[in-house]
């Protein structure tokens, strides 16, 4: 690529995010934990439509659904599925979770969970456990980000110079504007996404057919490779099992940084009317779904899936929409990366080292600040610069490990006889059968490893649970006080 | 302190409950088998518009039901 545009435009994005970023502090101390973890809960439901929507749009599906589509075919259309179903998640759960955090003083799930149970030591788990799989997405996204810089400049920027540039960014307005700038400059990344996810979507439909709309290119596959239409798509992988239990253990895993953009709320009502809007996000992914369906007949040799969109953007589009869909990919990247980092910065300082140096809330709050830097120097650039092969392996099996956490969730909105030794033997057992049937035996039966964790963990969480003592009943009742409500 | 699992309490309740674990089933086998046919509706593969079906019904859900609770919680403030 000898153009200069594409790296202006996507470079060009960076600054705007940086500045928004450090704007959206607008003066406020950040002092306060509950300041710069939880924005002070006074998002309104604008910004939390786009924080939420911008935040589950990542590189992977960015970059990985036209890939899907490339490889596999409709398969990729479960993620429209899940994500629809994690919006029905946060309007039926948010507006509890937010009122557990107003009322009792939670900034993140696991100090929820340490509430719940009576059990800092189980807090601390949950918030060491789940900030594997967070640290891995981080590590993944931060990877995309810095690819997505190398392609663009040429070569130029070298992978490490670009997970250097954009931490380094994200670093400094995570530190001085903290949840405030995670829901701006999600707000402005998704704005972006959609506008350019379209823009290319129709430019690459209009370029291969001469229409603006779909129907010539799915007509053509119908006649001559109507495997990509149909489960289990043209790889042949996506079985009727693995697309539920897929969709089912998606739905199911409640990560940390989502549980904080519910409590950044300004109320409940605030978050039931960005859930009721948010799978109108969803139209995003269909454009870039449709770039990797055209890349089947125009690039049909790509040793790498998941490039179809960037090589076509190359081979073909005008340089001003290849440097959007650089900043389009790298907006995709970092509005999922810094909730990821946040969260973890948040819940080692508050669920781990607080109760274990019986620190104060203010020093808690100076030292989440203070955690984003090592995090980021010390586990997340390291990591992403080796780009270690297994680390989607890494991955999975932090998102198997999420949805293990279930049964403290149950426990804490249907079901008070729950008990923390209960839930601890649940989350061991199901964990170390997601962690078997990932590494060991991959998805028995086509089915999905953490489905098969959920299959042995909820059994012996309910056993465990009856067979020892609960919570007190004040915490019980204060909970399902609000739980109960429907 | 009751400890008995956390059911719907109310008719409104129940109905919102069947109808999100039916919106729910509609993604999943067995139904996602009916849809699953290689053919383009609207120009598109009939498992897109089913997906997208259910992104539609999903916010229409979600507005029936604020519109349900709404309604529940101004008679609750009544009584």
């Amino acid at each position: 690529m000898t153009s200069a545009i594409p790296l202006a435009i996507t470079l060009a994005y960076v600054v705007i995010a940086l500045v928004i970023g450090l704007r959206a502090r607008g003066g406020r101390s950040m002092q306060a934990l509950e300041e710069w973890g939880v924005a002070g809960r006074s998002m309104n439901a604008v910004v939390l439509y786009l924080l939420i929507g911008a935040g589950s749009i990542s590189a992977y599906t960015f970059m990985g659904a036209p890939g899907w589509a490339y490889s596999k075919g409709v398969p990729v259309f479960y993620v429209v599925i899940y994500l629809s179903y994690l919006a029905i998640v946060a309007w039926y759960f948010g507006p509890k979770v937010w009122e557990f955090g107003a009322r009792f003083g939670h900034v993140t799930q696991a100090s929820a969970i340490a509430d719940r149970y009576e059990s800092a030591a189980l807090g601390a788990l949950a918030a060491f456990v789940m900030s594997i799989g967070t640290l891995a997405y981080a590590v993944l996204q931060t990877i995309g980000s810095a690819y997505i810089l190398n392609v663009m400049s040429g070569g130029k920027i070298p992978v490490w110079a670009g997970v250097t540039l954009v931490l380094g960014v994200m670093a400094i307005y995570l530190y001085v504007s903290g949840q405030r700038a995670i829901g701006l400059t999600n707000a402005f990344q998704g704005a972006l996404m959609l506008m350019v996810a379209w823009a290319i979507g129709l430019w690459a439909t209009h370029a291969f057919t001469g229409q603006w709309w779909f129907g010539d290119i799915f007509t053509r596959f119908k006649a001559e490779r109507p495997e990509f239409l149909t489960l289990p798509g043209a790889g042949g992988d996506m079985s009727f099992a693995f697309w539920t239990t897929s969709i089912i253990v998606s739905m199911l895993s409640f990560m940390p940084p989502v549980w904080t953009q519910w409590m950044s709320a300004r109320s409940k009502q605030t978050i039931r009317t960005s859930a009721t809007w948010l799978p109108t996000y969803y139209v995003v992914i269909l454009p870039m779904v449709v770039v990797g369906f055209i890349g089947v007949f125009s690039l049909p040799n790509l040793a790498r899936a998941d490039t179809v969109a960037l090589e076509m953007a190359l081979a073909s589009m005008p340089v001003v929409l290849t440097g959007l869909l650089g900043a389009g990919t790298l907006a995709a990247a970092m509005s999922s990366c810094e909730p990821f980092i946040h969260s973890a910065a948040l819940t080692y300082a508050k669920d781990i080292l607080q109760p274990a140096f019986k620190l104060s809330n203010a020093a808690t709050g100076r030292l989440a600040r203070m955690l984003l830097i090592p995090i980021m120097a010390l586990i997340v650039a390291p990591v992403a610069i080796t780009e270690p092969a297994n680390l989607i392996m890494i991955l999975l099996i932090g998102l198997g490990f999420a949805a293990q956490v279930l049964p403290a969730f149950i426990g804490m909105f249907f079901w008070p006889r729950a008990s923390k030794v209960g839930v601890t033997a649940g989350i061991v057992a199901g964990f170390a059968l997601t962690v078997l049937f990932t590494v060991v035996f991959k998805n028995p039966l086509g089915i999905h490893a953490g489905f098969w964790g959920l299959m042995l963990n909820l059994p012996v969480f309910v056993a465990v649970s009856l067979k020892t003592r609960p919570a007190s009943a004040d915490v019980t009742a204060r909970f399902f006080a609000i739980a109960r409500r429907f | 302190m009751k400890q008995g699992i956390v059911l719907p309490t109310t008719r409104r309740g129940w109905v919102l409950f069947v109808l999100f674990i039916a919106l729910i089933a509609a993604g999943c086998w067995p139904l996602i088998a009916l849809v699953n046919h290689a053919r383009v509706v609207f120009g598109l593969p009939l498992i897109t518009v089913w997906a997208y079906a259910i992104v539609l019904a999903s916010v229409v859900l979600m507005v029936i039901a604020n519109r349900l609770l709404g309604a529940g919680e101004r008679e609750d403030s009544h009584d």
